[in-house]
């Protein structure tokens, strides 16, 4: 996929098993040669630890549960008090379930002893996460010249006449261009075209009501009837590739 | 063009016989909610209206024929659809039939008075001979055409599509002869073309009929497999509470000895650590996960077991409370029935690290997202596009019937369901249902 980033990946391994941790970095090793990815690897023996200088540097968090001293729950909701974007996953024994990975918006979470097949479909699911989750921005050509806008401020793209209304957070930008020109560079970060006027962006659909997606900032933007079917797939697919 | 010699049949017997084929399918699917005194009145209305209209086109340029019976199928399509206040794809779908019936008793009818009294046929005597035979065909229609009426008819845009096609098909054949006699299936003799009228006409009702009998086939096949899904699943309830009980009753015998051999315990050291073991043992039957939803807990506690039971690990992330606004029977309807699929599917596979399911209830903005992903058992089981999955198994029926029961419960709640394999070979269904605006007037509709 082309929104996986080539960039490096950090990750935070904290087990205070040694030969646990020994598989784990096997398994790393593995994954950064199959999937052609720069990992850098830091390891910790238990969760105080981890959180005795902790700085939010990491993108991936692998942290076994069951640990002296701090466990890794624990750990998780203080580390999430510091850094909300973290992907977090849990390692967990075999009969300890009883825990609540929604609480700290775990991605989810390993069963041990787990084969390399499990490890490499949770962090390849990971690592599409930060993928889709990169700050990219766009260029946009409005009337002073080039401007690049974050995609998470873009709400709506509205056309009228010859001209297309960029509706922002908090701004609106004129540009000439047809929503038929914006849309293939636009679909790959999550828009998508609802109606013959307008393109909206998911992530700023905050519920679909009858015929309409009413979006962040309130408006209503009427979804075409044939394209409704396609809208709620293409709208489920993001909301699922951009969780937690 | 038709020899003079034959004349055709008269405008005002093709009257009578639609009229007469509109009268059997308005008493064929009469249905106890119409209004009586509204189906009199229309068909009463209807039989001067329709052999007025016949005159009236009757004495149009040939040219224009088949605009005339364009008209009178509609004037058709307006009597039936007045007659029965159905929906109009019912209308249309009987409008059709009516017409095809019309038209084979027109020309039966045609057909067999010029054989009797020839030279007299098309006088004003000779309408008795119309309603002779006309009454007589179109009744054994009615007892025919009843049976298979006896349900509401609900026919499928397909359906109504198909059986226009044969319709129009039929109507085109069966006059070709009489609109040009240089093609290749037109007759050259005069009576003969009556007789190939007939007989196309029937081919085409008896198509017709066909195509209602596989409709109802059809129907009867997924009403059965809706019945035998809920067999399926009063049968998995009956197994889980029989493995309840049935562990509740060893869980009873060995709590006794083991409290009899903590009471016999004189070593207070040795009685702690039996203490701990007895603790230890009834450990797994703690409520699998709390996910804020006491439903959900139940459905998945009662799944874990069987999970257990199957060697396949389950990880769940759920965030339970972000589904209270969902009724108890539609969550087991969505979740329990779709881990029941995905266990059922994941328990064949042979390997046991690939037997797993992870299900995630995850709330953002205005919208709960549920996931449920496992691998996927040998052969391929997606139909193209996401659809409806296909499984290979016998009981596809009962696996579609599943995932359909999933959709529908969804969609009472404006909900999207999607499904279909991954590039990884497993198997993603995902659920998204908008979360309610909280406003105390529930519907402003």
């Amino acid at each position: 996929m082309s929104t996986i980033p080539s960039s490096m990946i950090r990750i935070g391994v904290v087990e205070d098993d040694a030969r646990h941790r020994r598989v784990l970095s096997d398994y790393l090793g593995r994954f950064a040669r199959e999937h052609a990815v720069k990992l850098e690897v830091s390891t910790f023996d238990d969760g105080d630890d981890l959180l005795a200088d902790f700085r939010p540097i990491y993108d991936v968090l692998l942290l076994d549960i069951r640990m002296e001293g701090t466990d890794g729950l624990a750990t998780a909701r203080a580390v999430r008090k510091v850094d909300p974007e973290v992907v977090i996953i849990f390692i967990t024994a075999a009969h300890q379930y009883a825990i609540n990975g929604y609480e700290v918006s775990a991605l989810g979470y390993l069963v041990k002893p787990f084969p390399y097949a499990s490890f490499d479909h949770e962090l390849s699911r990971a690592r599409n996460l930060l993928g889709r989750r990169d700050g990219t921005g766009i260029v946009l050509k409005d009337g002073s010249g080039l401007r690049r806008v974050p995609v998470r401020d873009i709400v709506y793209l509205e056309s009228s006449g010859h001209r297309l209304d960029v509706h922002l957070v908090d701004d609106e930008l004129t540009l000439s261009g047809s929503l038929k020109q914006m849309e293939p560079q636009l679909a790959p970060h999550g828009f998508f075209r609802s109606n013959s006027c307008y393109i909206v962006n998911l992530r700023h659909v905050v519920a679909v009501r009858d015929q309409d997606s009413v979006m962040s900032t309130g408006q209503a933007l009427r979804i075409s009837r044939p394209r409704k079917k396609e809208f709620m797939r293409a709208l489920t697919e993001h909301v699922s590739g951009t969780l937690p | 063009m038709i020899e003079e010699a034959l004349p055709d049949i008269p405008r005002l017997w093709t009257a009578l016989s639609e009229w007469g084929a509109c009268l059997l399918y308005v008493l064929a699917t009469w249905r106890p909610q119409d209004s009586r005194r509204r189906g009199v009145v229309v068909m009463a209305a209807a039989l001067p209206l329709l052999c007025g209209y016949q005159e009236v086109i009757g004495r149009l340029p040939i040219s224009l024929w088949l605009f005339g019976m364009l008209g009178a199928v509609a004037a058709m399509w307006v009597i039936l659809h007045l007659a029965l206040s159905g929906s109009l794809r019912r209308s249309t779908y009987l409008v059709v039939r009516a017409f095809v019936a019309a038209e084979l008793v027109a020309s039966l009818e045609w057909q067999l008075e010029l054989f009797l009294i020839g030279d007299h046929a098309g006088t004003p005597p000779a309408s008795l001979s119309v309603i002779v035979v006309d009454g007589v065909v179109l009744g054994g229609v009615y007892l025919l055409e009843r049976s298979r009426f006896r349900s509401d008819v609900v026919p499928t845009v397909a359906t109504v599509a198909g059986a226009a096609a044969i319709a129009a098909i039929t109507f085109a054949m069966s006059n070709l002869s009489f609109l040009s006699t240089a093609t290749p299936f037109s007759g050259r003799l005069g009576a003969e073309v009556f007789y190939i009228r007939t007989l196309v006409d029937l081919c085409g009702f008896i198509i017709l009929y066909a195509q209602r009998e596989v409709d109802l086939q059809n129907r009867a096949t997924f009403e059965l497999a809706t019945s035998e899904a809920l067999l399926h699943s009063q049968y998995e309830q009956y197994l889980t509470s029989k493995r309840a009980i049935d562990i509740v009753n060893r869980k009873y015998h060995d709590l006794r000895h083991m409290i009899a051999s903590v009471r016999a315990e004189p070593d207070p050291a040795v009685r702690l650590e039996r203490l701990s073991d007895l603790e230890e043992s009834v450990r797994p039957y703690e409520v699998f996960l709390r996910t804020g939803n006491p439903v959900l807990d139940v459905i998945l506690t009662d799944r874990e077991q069987a999970c257990l039971d199957s060697e396949v690990s389950m990880t769940v992330i759920a965030d339970g409370a972000a589904l209270g606004f969902v009724a108890a029977a539609d969550l087991a309807t969505m979740v329990g029935t779709a881990l029941d699929n995905a266990l059922e599917s994941v328990a064949r596979i042979d390997d046991q690290a690939d037997r797993w399911i992870r299900f995630d209830v995850r709330a953002r903005r205005g919208f709960v997202l549920m996931e449920l992903e496992n691998p996927v058992a040998a052969a391929p089981v997606v139909a193209a596009a996401g659809d409806t999955p296909l499984t290979p198994k016998k009981d596809a029926a009962i696996h579609s019937f599943g995932l359909s029961a999933v959709r529908a419960a969804a969609e009472a709640y404006g909900g999207q369901v999607t499904a279909g394999e991954s590039p990884q070979r497993t198997f993603i269904l995902r659920v998204l249902l908008p979360i309610p605006a909280q406003t105390p007037g529930r519907d402003r509709r």
